[in-house]
């Protein structure tokens, strides 16, 4: 079966109008939050950040979430979180993220990664290397 | 082609439970396959949903999609953990826009109600994640993506919604009775 005929057979004027400027307004705004190089992570333990990380710095390091450890990995610029209770794995399977104002998220862990670009143009960024609680 | 159908109270809540019980099978189904990303899912237990929208009518939506989340997660048991509330938050979004459209002869098919649907979908799951499980706007940068996805499965479950019509209406006497 071939698609484009289908979706020429299966739609309306109004659905393929959609289609276009629906298309359009996720590319525009996807090009508006591409975003600047991340510089540092911070993770949020129930909303609070418990503790930063430089990108530039490789390194591991474990943070407490609701369900047990939980695993920060820095590596050549990224940061990923292994989480190992975390029933569906979402926050792992999120896999490397590096781009100023991505996140990564264990919900029922309650952690959250944030990677933010340069500390003197974010407000509220983090200004130390390394904090842990 | 988005015309309802004339049926007595009984066949109408027939359909309904049998449209109910695929959205619900297809829901199982889709949490069991591995996702090809966190987030994204087909989508494809929406189609029924749809189906219910397009012959008849939005409460018969509704229905169905607050039947899918509910008996979904009682069966995953996922019940009134943070993936129900974004299932539900999303099921609440496509509905509320249904609930608009039906108001709006705008002239949609099933691929652009479905797209619409799919978006509002995902809009209702990110906003519900932002406001009561995250709690910061990070997540919104994150929001292009995750529509981008919506989009496709959007259109692709557009084109299953109208095939499956046009099977139903080939069997419309088997639905309305002699």
């Amino acid at each position: 079966m071939k698609i484009l005929p289908l979706l020429a057979e299966s739609t309306t004027p109004m659905d393929r109008l959609v289609m276009g400027i629906s298309a359009l307004g996720i590319v525009a705004s996807a090009i508006l939050t591409v975003s600047e190089p991340g510089r540092r992570v911070v993770v949020f333990r129930d909303n609070r950040p418990v503790l930063s990380l430089a990108l530039d710095r490789d390194g591991k390091q474990e943070v407490a979430g609701r369900l047990g450890p939980v695993t920060i990995q820095v590596e050549q610029g990224r940061v990923r979180l292994l989480e190992y209770q975390s029933p569906r794995m979402i926050g792992t399977r999120t896999g490397w993220i590096q781009g100023a104002g991505r996140t990564a998220a264990c919900v029922p862990c309650g952690i959250v990664l944030r990677v933010e670009g340069h500390p003197k143009k974010r407000e509220g960024s983090l200004e130390f290397d390394a904090v842990s609680e | 082609m988005n015309a309802l159908l004339e049926l007595s109270p009984l066949r109408r809540d027939l359909l309904v439970a049998y449209l109910a019980a695929a959205a619900v099978t297809a829901h199982i189904l889709e949490a069991a396959l591995p996702g090809p990303g966190p987030w994204f899912k087909p989508g494809v237990a929406n189609v029924f949903a749809l189906v219910a929208f397009l012959r008849l009518g939005w409460r018969a939506a509704a229905a169905v999609t607050l039947l899918r989340v509910l008996a979904g997660s009682l069966a995953l048991g996922t019940l009134f953990t943070p993936g129900f509330f974004l299932s539900l938050a999303g099921g609440c979004g496509a509905v509320a826009l249904l609930g608009i459209l039906r108001l709006l002869p705008l002239g949609l098919g099933p691929v652009g109600i479905s797209l619409l649907a799919a978006l509002a979908h995902m809009g209702g799951q990110t906003v519900a994640a932002w406001l009561i499980i995250i709690g910061h706007a990070g997540i919104l940068t994150a929001l292009p993506w995750f529509l981008a996805g919506s989009w496709i499965t959007g259109v692709i479950n557009g084109l299953l919604t109208a095939l499956l019509l046009g099977q139903l209406d080939r069997h419309r006497e088997l639905l309305t009775g002699p």
